[in-house]
C-alpha cells in the first residue's frame, strides 16, 4: 500500500466524522437535566439510530445503565466495566451495585468506615482481593461463613497444638476460608495481634511480587537467557565442539529452570488472588506435561529408562486431549447457557479462533514428532519432507495469519481482527522459527549443507531483537531522566 | 373507528396499529394515558418510538398477555439473586436481534415504562457484557471510543489490574 492511499483513507474518515458530528448536533437527544424522570427526555428515533452507528450506550440515561449492570452477577464484570469509558466508569463504580456483593459476602465488613476509607469500590476489591471471595456461588456464602466460624470457634477451644495444626490444614485447603479470617482478623484489629497495617502492607508486597515476576518484561528477561543459552548450547554438542561428553539431561537443565520459573509465577496468585482450580489446571495442562515431554527426550537421548522415541510422544497426546478437553468444558461452562445454534456461533466468534490454534499447533507439532519417532524407532522409510511437512503447513499458516493481520491493520478490516500485538508475535518468533525448521530439514536430509550451530541461529532472534529493544528503553529512560534533572537545576 | 376493547396506537413514523386496551394497558405510560382520556377513538401517538419497533413491542406484550409468565421478575426477585440466564426462550429469541433494535427496545420499555420488557432487554444486554473478556472487547463489541486520557486509564487500569488479571 503507498503512502498516497494512507493519506487518502485518513482525510475520508476524517471527513465522514466531521459529517457526522455535524449532523448530529441537531438529532442529539433534548435531556432536562431540572427533571429525574426518565421519560422527559424526547427525540427523533427515524434518523438518530442510523446515523448513530457507534455507541449505543451513549444514547441511554444512566438509570437503565445501571439497570444493566445490576444484572451483572460478578463484580469481576463490573471491574471491566469501569474500564470501558467515562459513562461506564462513573455507573459501574457506584457503591449501590457493589454493596449487594460486598453485604452478601463479607457480613463483617463496615461499609461507611469503607466508603469513607476509600471511596471507590473497585480500589477496595482489588485492594483486599475479595475478588477471590465472590468467585463462589451467593447461595453458598452464608454456609460457607457458618462453617468458618465454627472453625474460629473450635480453633479457640483447643489448646493442643496437634489441634491447630489439623485445623491449619483445612483452611489451607480452601484459601477462600482462610481469606474470611484474615478480613476478620483485619477487622478485629485491636484484639488480634495481626494488625491492618500489617495485613495490608503484606497484601501489598505479595502484589507487587506476583507483578514483578509476571510481568512481561521479566518473563522475557529470564526466557530469552535461558532459551539462546540452551539453543547454542545444543547446537555444539550436535557439531562435537563443546559438550560432547555433557549428557543430554544437563544441557536441558535451563529449560526445566525456566519451568520451575513458570511454577513460582503461578504460585504467587495462588496464595493471594487467583484460586486454586486456575493454578492446578494451569500446572496440569501445561507445566507437568510439556516438563515430562522434555525430561522423557533427555532420557531417551542420554539412553537412561527410555528406550524409544515413541514414549516421548505419550505427554504430548495427553497434552493435546488436555486441551481439547478444557476448551470443551470452557465452551460449556461460558456458553451452555445459550440455546445450541447461538452457543456455538457465540464461541467462535469470541474464542473459537483462540483454543482453535492452540489445538491446532499442538497437534501439528505432535504428528511431526510421531513421524520422527517412527523413523528412528523403527527405521520406518518415510522421508523427511514428509516428517516436516506439518511444520511446514503450521508455519505457512502462521505466515498467512500474519499476512491478514498485517493488511487488516492497515486497511481498517476488523473481521480479521488486525492486531500489533498478532503481527509482533509472528514476526518475532514466525520468521525465525521458520527459517530454522527449513535449514533443520536441509540438515537432516541428504543435502546437510551447514553446521547446526548455524542452523540454529535463526532461532535465536528473537532474544537478540529483545535484547536491543531493552537495551533502546533502558537508553531512552537514562537520558530522560538526565534531561529532568538538568531541567530541575 | 376503532374495534370495540381496541386502541389506536400511532408511532413517530405515522404507522398506525390497533391493539387491545387491555394488551396496551401492559405498558404504564399508555395506561395512564388512556386514564387521562375520555373518548376511547382518538389515537394515541407515541412519539419517542419508531413503527418498527413500537410494532415488537405490540408483539411483546400480546405474547405476554396471552402467555403469563409463571413469576414476575421485577416484582418478586430478589436484590441479591438477580439471574440473567432465567431468561424465556421466547423472550431470548425475541431479543436475539441487532444491537441498533435492541437498544431501541430498551429505549421504547423505558418511556412506555414495560418492566417485564426493560428487565429482559437489559439481561440482554447484560449477557452480552458479559460474554467480553476485557474492557476493549467490551468497547469493541458496542463500538464504544474509550475517552480516558493517557493518565485516567493508567489510573483505573492500575485499580482494576484485579479483574484484568481475573477473566
Amino acid at each position: 500500500m503507498t503512502s498516497s492511499s494512507f493519506i487518502q483513507f485518513d482525510y475520508l474518515k476524517f471527513r465522514s466524522l466531521l459529517n457526522f458530528n455535524l449532523n448530529r448536533k441537531n438529532e442529539l437527544p433534548q435531556i432536562d437535566s431540572s427533571s429525574s424522570s426518565p421519560y422527559e427526555f424526547s427525540f427523533d428515533s427515524n434518523n438518530y439510530f442510523q446515523e448513530a452507528s457507534t455507541n449505543y450506550f451513549s444514547l441511554l440515561p444512566d438509570e437503565i445503565l445501571f439497570q444493566i449492570f445490576s444484572n451483572l452477577d460478578k463484580p469481576v464484570y463490573l471491574g471491566l466495566c469501569s474500564c470501558v469509558n467515562r459513562q461506564f466508569n462513573r455507573v459501574a463504580d457506584d457503591w449501590i451495585l457493589w454493596k449487594k456483593f460486598l453485604q452478601q459476602n463479607c457480613k463483617l465488613l463496615d461499609f461507611e468506615e469503607i466508603q469513607v476509607n476509600y471511596f471507590r469500590p473497585t480500589q477496595l476489591v482489588g485492594r483486599m482481593g475479595l475478588v477471590e471471595y465472590f468467585s463462589e456461588e451467593p447461595k453458598q456464602q452464608p454456609l460457607l461463613l457458618q462453617k468458618q466460624q465454627k472453625i474460629k470457634e473450635q480453633q479457640e477451644h483447643s489448646t493442643s497444638s496437634t489441634k491447630i495444626k489439623k485445623l491449619a490444614k483445612k483452611i489451607r485447603k480452601n484459601p477462600k476460608k482462610l481469606f474470611v479470617e484474615q478480613i476478620e482478623k483485619v477487622m478485629n484489629a485491636k484484639s488480634e495481634s495481626f494488625s491492618q497495617r500489617e495485613y495490608f502492607k503484606k497484601k501489598e508486597t505479595a502484589k507487587r511480587i506476583q507483578n514483578i515476576v509476571n510481568s512481561p518484561l521479566s518473563i522475557f528477561i529470564v526466557y530469552s537467557i535461558i532459551f539462546p543459552f540452551t539453543i547454542l548450547s545444543l547446537g555444539l554438542k550436535l557439531d562435537k565442539i563443546m559438550f560432547a561428553n555433557l549428557p543430554w539431561l544437563i544441557l536441558l537443565t535451563p529449560f526445566f529452570l525456566a519451568l520451575l520459573y513458570s511454577i513460582f509465577a503461578i504460585s504467587i496468585p495462588l496464595l493471594f488472588s487467583i484460586s486454586k482450580q486456575i493454578f492446578l489446571k494451569a500446572f496440569v495442562e501445561c507445566l507437568s506435561l510439556f516438563f515430562l515431554f522434555i525430561l522423557s527426550l533427555a532420557l531417551k537421548a542420554d539412553q537412561i529408562l527410555i528406550t524409544k522415541y515413541s514414549y516421548s510422544t505419550i505427554p504430548l497426546i495427553l497434552l493435546l486431549a488436555v486441551s481439547i478437553y478444557s476448551s470443551l468444558k470452557y465452551y460449556k461452562e461460558k456458553y451452555g447457557h445459550l440455546n445450541n445454534s447461538n452457543s456455538l456461533k457465540q464461541y467462535i466468534i469470541m474464542e473459537g479462533s483462540r483454543y482453535f490454534y492452540s489445538n491446532l499447533y499442538l497437534a501439528i507439532s505432535l504428528i511431526s514428532f510421531l513421524l520422527y519417532a517412527l523413523k528412528s524407532d523403527f527405521n520406518l522409510k518415510i522421508s523427511w519432507i514428509i516428517i516436516f511437512f506439518p511444520l511446514f503447513l503450521g508455519e505457512f499458516i502462521s505466515l498467512v495469519g500474519l499476512f491478514i493481520s498485517f493488511v487488516s491493520l492497515f486497511v481498517c478490516f476488523p473481521i480479521f481482527g488486525g492486531s500489533v500485538l498478532v503481527c509482533l508475535i509472528a514476526f518475532f518468533f514466525g520468521i525465525p522459527f521458520t527459517f530454522t525448521f527449513f535449514l533443520t530439514y536441509l540438515n537432516v536430509s541428504k543435502l546437510k549443507l551447514l553446521s547446526w550451530r548455524f542452523i540454529l541461529l535463526p532461532a535465536l532472534i528473537p532474544s537478540f531483537l529483545f535484547f536491543i529493544f531493552l537495551g533502546c528503553v533502558l537508553y531512552r529512560r537514562i537520558k530522560k531522566k538526565k534531561y529532568n534533572n538538568f531541567v530541575n537545576i | 373507528m376503532t374495534e370495540l376493547g381496541k386502541i389506536k396506537l400511532v408511532s413517530s413514523d405515522s404507522q398506525e396499529f390497533e391493539v387491545d386496551r387491555e394488551v396496551a394497558a401492559m405498558s404504564q405510560t399508555i395506561k395512564n394515558l388512556l386514564e387521562a382520556i375520555e373518548d376511547e377513538n382518538t389515537a394515541i401517538p407515541i412519539e419517542n418510538v419508531k413503527g418498527e419497533i413500537l410494532e415488537r413491542v405490540i408483539h411483546y406484550c400480546e405474547h405476554h398477555y396471552n402467555h403469563p409468565s409463571p413469576k414476575n421478575l421485577t416484582e418478586n426477585e430478589n436484590e441479591y439473586e438477580r439471574r440473567t440466564d432465567d431468561i424465556e426462550p421466547w423472550d431470548q429469541t425475541f431479543c436475539n436481534v441487532e444491537q441498533p433494535i435492541l437498544f431501541e427496545l430498551i429505549l421504547a420499555a423505558n418511556y412506555l415504562d414495560i418492566k417485564p420488557l426493560l428487565d429482559v432487554c437489559c439481561k440482554t444486554v447484560a449477557n452480552l457484557i458479559k460474554e467480553c473478556r476485557s474492557p476493549e472487547e467490551i468497547r469493541k463489541r458496542f463500538k464504544i471510543k474509550n475517552d480516558f486520557t493517557k493518565e485516567e486509564e493508567e489510573e483505573i487500569r492500575k485499580e482494576n489490574a484485579w479483574c484484568l488479571d481475573e477473566k
